[in-house]
């Protein structure tokens, strides 16, 4: 008897676990904003001008990077910023934002705020980011006044605000299967315990089958089957604890780069990925940079889901298992997996037989 | 043949299962039915705590894995922890000292269960399998050997886990499958509807506590045939001189 409490209760817990985690979104802030200049002096019914870094410092990729004012009221941006449709793991990019102050501003700092938001996608999971970052704005006199005592911001740095703004971030979840399957399942304890106690054990077993049954054709129905191969046959170093996704951009030594340009021989790249594999982007990008420092170094990047052809003809493939990422150069019988201090052991496969 | 013979008959059957791969064939389709990492590389079979969490980290709801699961929980419950899983074949064999610890509150395996699946959802990331002690031995050191992996952070993580899993499962009988396995933690809640099941009489039942004494899991068969940390091993079985315990493989008995 203590045991189907203790079942029921550990349902419950779980029901209760899935749903109360729902807030807790999995977004983190993959893009950093840096404003320059921390102050700008600008006169009423002026335009400032304020240029914004805007770094990807992770291996997802942002799209739709938009810029907008978020107060106080009165001042605009004019043009409309550029929205950034793509921006790729590692990335950076420069906005100008222009800024039009209200003719009848009156002289004095103003601390306005301009709210980025972006959004990015982990498999079917995409998620929307705001972010806001104050910007300090002088007002300048009327002209006829003459400069005036400019009114000092407390610091010279631009304050961030540091964190985003709850009521800003949304999470596009498809968190209602989960909801009701922590339903389904807390109500089948409790018919369970009902059924128990008027002594019927059919109805229980009745919902059980019913739920395997329909769980498997449903799935099925779905290609989950094919998606539970894939996920199995398609290995990412980062995913099991092989080793960690990079939270960086390559690096590559000065040293590294002139071996790289004194490559003389054309080489010829393939790099294996998977598009949900966190530690690919790294490789990815390593072998991009890599082909804009000598044009020798030819590069293609082969998504091992939609061409496990090709993997299998180069031995992507060790015993059944794709291991992504992986290099390969053509004519050289050698694969470089992983990313754990790829830089070196790249520049030493570009230079095999030369 | 007393059922301990059969059931390492059968264990060995889940080492061969899972790994199968090493004749070539591919990955298939098919959950294991036990904690069995799907990137070691001979392995066929999906694992289903690797499953559930990857969906949850797509942000799909894996009905496919749940089917599956209650297929299995409902043909034998936690039976497939005494019968077939490999890593429980490994505390098997490495419970030298045969300690048995009764009335050691085991609910530590949920608390692990609902971690990972939090987990993944939290940090949309396989937390669980960064940690699992089966991902260390059968998928870190068979990669290392094979010069995917190297000795880094992540590896010395897996064996630092695993070693405290051994070390575990050394002192206490079945440590892991005991206190801390994710599934057998979601075997369990099947362990009362399982087609396959202790029965006990209570008419010849002299109490002796032999049960008791020969259960690995560390509970009391001849009070409740039916625990949810019941592997189903059929050790109380072997050990009832009475022959009160059977276990049986058929639809339950009303009561």
């Amino acid at each position: 008897m203590s045991g189907w409490r203790n079942a029921a209760a550990v349902l419950a817990l779980l029901g209760l676990a899935v749903v109360a985690a729902l807030p807790v979104a999995a977004q983190e802030k993959i893009l950093s904003f840096a404003i320059e200049p921390a102050q700008v002096e600008v006169g009423a019914g002026e335009r400032a001008t304020v240029a914004v870094r805007i770094e990807n410092a992770s291996v997802r990729e942002a799209d739709n990077v938009v810029a907008a004012w978020t107060g106080p009221g009165g001042f605009l941006l004019d043009p409309a910023p550029q929205e950034i449709a793509v921006l790729a793991p590692f990335g950076s990019a420069d906005l100008a934002v222009w800024i039009l102050v209200p003719e009848d501003a009156p002289p004095g700092s103003v601390v306005g705020s301009l709210e980025f938001s972006y959004t990015y996608c982990i498999g079917d999971l995409c998620f929307q980011v705001f972010e806001s970052r104050d910007v300090a704005l002088v007002v300048r006199a009327p002209a006829d006044v003459g400069p005036t005592e400019p009114t000092v911001p407390p610091s010279g740095q631009v304050p961030t605000s540091g964190q985003t703004q709850p009521s800003g971030r949304s999470a596009t979840r498809a968190w209602i299967p989960y909801a009701v399957a922590a339903f389904v399942a807390v109500l089948a304890v409790v018919a369970a315990q009902i059924a128990r106690s008027l002594g019927l054990r059919w109805p229980l077993y009745a919902v059980l089958l019913l739920a395997t049954g329909g769980g498997l054709a449903y799935g099925v129905a779905l290609g989950q089957h094919e998606q539970a191969q894939s996920i199995a046959a398609v290995l990412c170093t980062s995913c099991v604890g092989i080793e960690e996704a990079a939270a960086r951009a390559p690096q590559l030594t000065a040293q590294e780069m002139t071996r790289i340009r004194a490559i003389s021989e054309p080489v010829d790249l393939l790099v294996f990925h998977a598009p949900w594999c966190r530690s690919c982007p790294f490789a990815e990008a390593l072998v991009e940079q890599v082909g804009a420092l000598n044009a020798r170094v030819g590069y293609r990047f082969v998504d091992v889901e939609r061409e496990p052809e090709i993997a299998r003809r180069y031995g992507v493939i060790q015993s059944g298992r794709t291991v992504v990422p992986a290099i390969v150069r053509l004519g050289v019988d050698r694969i470089l997996f992983g990313i754990e201090d790829l830089e070196s052991r790249l520049v030493l496969l570009l230079e095999e037989g030369a | 043949m007393r059922l301990s013979i059969w059931r390492r008959i059968t264990q060995g059957g889940g080492v061969l299962l899972g790994l199968l791969g090493v004749t070539g064939i591919g990955m298939t389709h098919i959950l294991f039915p036990g904690l069995h990492c799907y990137a070691c590389p001979w392995a066929i079979t999906v694992c289903p705590v690797g499953l559930l969490q990857n969906m949850i980290v797509f942000g799909t709801f894996p009905f496919f894995g749940v089917g599956a699961i209650l297929a299995y929980g409902l043909a034998a419950g936690r039976g497939f922890c005494g019968w077939f899983c490999p890593f429980g074949t490994l505390n098997d064999l490495l419970s030298f000292r045969k300690r048995r610890i009764r009335k050691a509150p085991s609910y530590g395996k949920y608390v692990v269960l609902v971690g990972t699946l939090v987990g993944a959802w939290a940090l949309a990331d396989t937390a669980f399998c960064k940690l699992c002690p089966a991902g260390s031995l059968e998928s870190s050191i068979p990669y290392l050997i094979l010069g995917v992996a190297r000795v880094n952070r992540p590896f010395l993580v897996h064996m630092a886990t695993l070693g405290a899993t051994v070390v575990g499962m050394v002192l206490v009988a079945r440590f892991w499958c005991r206190y801390l396995c994710p599934m057998g933690g979601i075997l369990s809640l099947f362990n009362r509807v399982s087609l396959l099941h202790l029965r006990w009489s209570q008419a010849t039942c002299t109490e002796c506590g032999a049960c008791e004494k020969a259960c690995p899991m560390g509970i009391e068969p001849h009070h409740d045939h039916d625990d949810h940390n019941c592997i189903k091993c059929g050790a109380c079985v072997d050990a009832c001189s009475p022959g009160s315990l059977t276990l049986h493989c058929s639809p339950r008995r009303r009561g």
